[in-house]
């Protein structure tokens, strides 16, 4: 009975939380090749592997098309990443995480899936709604050490 | 005589120093919210460009609905975990950055006629805002960051969040002046349309936006990835796919383990493989009509050997995927897409 009240409240507090963009963006004042560089460090200080870069914009360009820089970025936990895969097999489509960087001339877009899009998916899995709200709040400490990073760079 | 002035001093620094806390806030809300999209400054990014040249054309409901409603299937998401003391907060920024004052219309006088609206619509704009008001082209606002087709790109004009935002007087303003540096001419200032034309156009705006449909919800049943499992092992299983993605013209790149680069290489489980593909052609196309899509392709099936010895195929369902750009263009799509990535894994696993 305990445990019951203890799930429903996490539920009503985890959907009161529930934001309604679905994507979580950042603008970057600051050009993207240096913009990813932060990114990948801001990535690693929380305490995430980054597992490969993929570099959209020269797949593209060796077939003729234009495009300015457009990259993603795979990042996760190794732990995580086996621990989901054994317990839900069909979510391994979204690990490792992934975050793109694309440039808008002298300035850098960043733009992620809120994790918070799965919690419809698993409503009564408090250990994967507990993952996505860590997720959410990562993605939201990095975001802010990317605009303390953003700062100092101006400042240099 | 001192003294009223003192206070008055003191009032004025009082007003001063509370409206540049307001302000504050709303730049603070502006830049985590809305300068992803439209930039500092307003010049534009996914969103449409919020100069102040377009700010002196509209009034603050405009603005206040707008970051309430969104525009559903048109990329912009409803703010409604704002409440309106941010939204407001948001809006004053706005006016203080672009140093306007939400405007005051008078009330249109005129009742238009959506029949004759219909002709005039055709002959005047539907080469930007297309048959349905639903825009032109593909994508949206001033993406800086590829080729565009026309110098901002249109906006739905027939959208709901824009129908319930937009009062009869801001259609007509827009409509009669045009916006600059945009490619929208000043209709009625260049003489191509009288009061009653303009009156028109609006009646049968409205009409077409009440014939708006916009993509329908989910079935609840929906699952975030096409899961199937293989009737084969492991290894058939891998180069079952890839016969299949050849044969549907995909290009392949280099497999990668699932947890590779996040485990020491030696206790990297070997059978759990992603093989990611992709059509640059399709791509180019997709990034068109929605610059964010790399936080999901290329695409890549997952197959996973389980303790069981069972292998799985596992791709993420595009029609669950599309959903989270409010695009309703990329829905349309992806639904396509979605099918064809079902048959080749079912034909991998035939
Ligand atoms: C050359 C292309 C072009 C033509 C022709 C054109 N428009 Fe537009 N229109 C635009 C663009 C681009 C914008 C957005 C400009 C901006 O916001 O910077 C726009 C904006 C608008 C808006 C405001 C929408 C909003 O979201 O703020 C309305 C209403 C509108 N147009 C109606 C019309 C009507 C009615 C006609 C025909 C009489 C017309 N337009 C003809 C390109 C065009
Ligand atoms: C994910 C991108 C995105 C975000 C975030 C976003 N917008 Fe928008 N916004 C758009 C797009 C796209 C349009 C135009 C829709 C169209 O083309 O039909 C738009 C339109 C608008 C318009 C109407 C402009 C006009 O010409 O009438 C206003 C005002 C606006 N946004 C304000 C905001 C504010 C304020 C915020 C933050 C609270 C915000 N937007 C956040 C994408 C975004």
């Amino acid at each position: 009975m305990k445990k019951f009240l203890l799930a429903a409240l996490f539920l009503i507090a985890s959907s009161a939380q529930a934001i309604t963009n679905d994507m979580m963006m950042l603008r970057m004042n600051i050009k993207a090749d240096v913009a990813i560089e932060y990114l990948k460090s801001a990535l690693e200080n929380r305490g995430y592997s980054i597992a490969h870069t993929q570099k959209c914009d020269g797949g593209m360009q060796s077939f003729g098309y234009t495009t300015d820089f457009y990259r993603s970025i795979f990042f996760g936990k190794g732990a995580e990443a086996r621990e989901i895969s054994k317990a839900h097999p069909d979510f391994v489509s979204y690990i490792p995480h992934k975050i793109t960087v694309v440039a808008e001339r002298e300035e850098t877009v960043l733009s992620i899936v809120n994790p918070h899009v799965f919690d419809r998916f698993y409503p009564e899995d408090s250990m994967m709604l507990q993952h996505f709200k860590n997720w959410h709040h990562d993605i939201l400490s990095i975001f802010s050490d990317l605009r303390a990073a953003e700062r100092a760079h101006k400042l240099q | 005589m001192l003294r009223p002035l003192v206070s008055l001093i003191a009032l004025s620094l009082f007003f001063i120093s509370s409206s540049a806390f307001a302000d504050a806030r709303g730049e603070m809300l502006f830049g985590q919210h809305c300068v992803a999209c439209h930039q500092f400054g307003g010049k534009g990014g996914i969103g449409l460009p919020l100069t102040p040249e377009k700010m002196e054309n509209v009034d603050d409901l405009y603005l206040i609905r707008t970051i309430q409603l969104g525009r559903p299937g048109r990329v912009m998401p409803a703010f409604t975990e704002l409440n309106l003391d941010d939204v407001r907060s948001i809006v004053d920024y706005m006016r203080s950055a672009s140093n306007t004052k939400s405007v005051v219309f008078e009330a249109s006088h005129l009742s238009g006629n959506p029949d004759r609206g219909e002709g005039l619509y055709h002959l005047h704009c539907v080469t930007c805002h297309a048959e349905d008001g639903s825009g032109a082209g593909e994508g949206t606002g001033v993406t800086l960051s590829r080729h565009r087709g026309f110098m901002v790109m249109p906006p739905s004009i027939t959208n709901p969040g824009f129908l319930a935002s937009a009062s009869d007087p801001i259609l007509e303003f827009a409509i009669k002046h045009g916006r600059e540096g945009s490619g929208m001419l000043g209709f009625k200032d260049v003489g191509l349309l009288d009061e009653q034309g303009v009156a028109d156009i609006v009646a049968y705006i409205r009409q077409m936006g009440s014939d708006q449909q916009v993509a329908p919800p989910l079935p609840e049943d929906e699952r975030p990835t096409i899961t199937i499992e293989s009737p084969y092992d492991f290894d058939t299983t891998v180069s079952n796919v890839r016969q299949s993605l050849v044969g549907a013209n995909f290009r392949i790149f280099p497999d990668r383990y699932l947890e590779q680069g996040l485990l020491d290489e030696f206790m990297v489980n070997k059978r759990q493989v992603g093989i990611r593909f992709c059509n640059f052609n399709e791509l180019y196309g997709m990034l068109a009509i929605e610059p964010r899509v790399g936080v999901v392709l290329p695409c890549r099936i997952t197959i996973l050997e389980q303790e069981d010895g069972s292998v799985l195929l596992v791709a993420p369902n595009l029609k669950v995927v599309s959903r989270w750009f409010n695009n309703d263009n990329l829905v349309r799509l992806w639904a396509a897409m979605n099918e064809g990535l079902s048959s080749i894994m079912e034909e991998a696993s035939l």
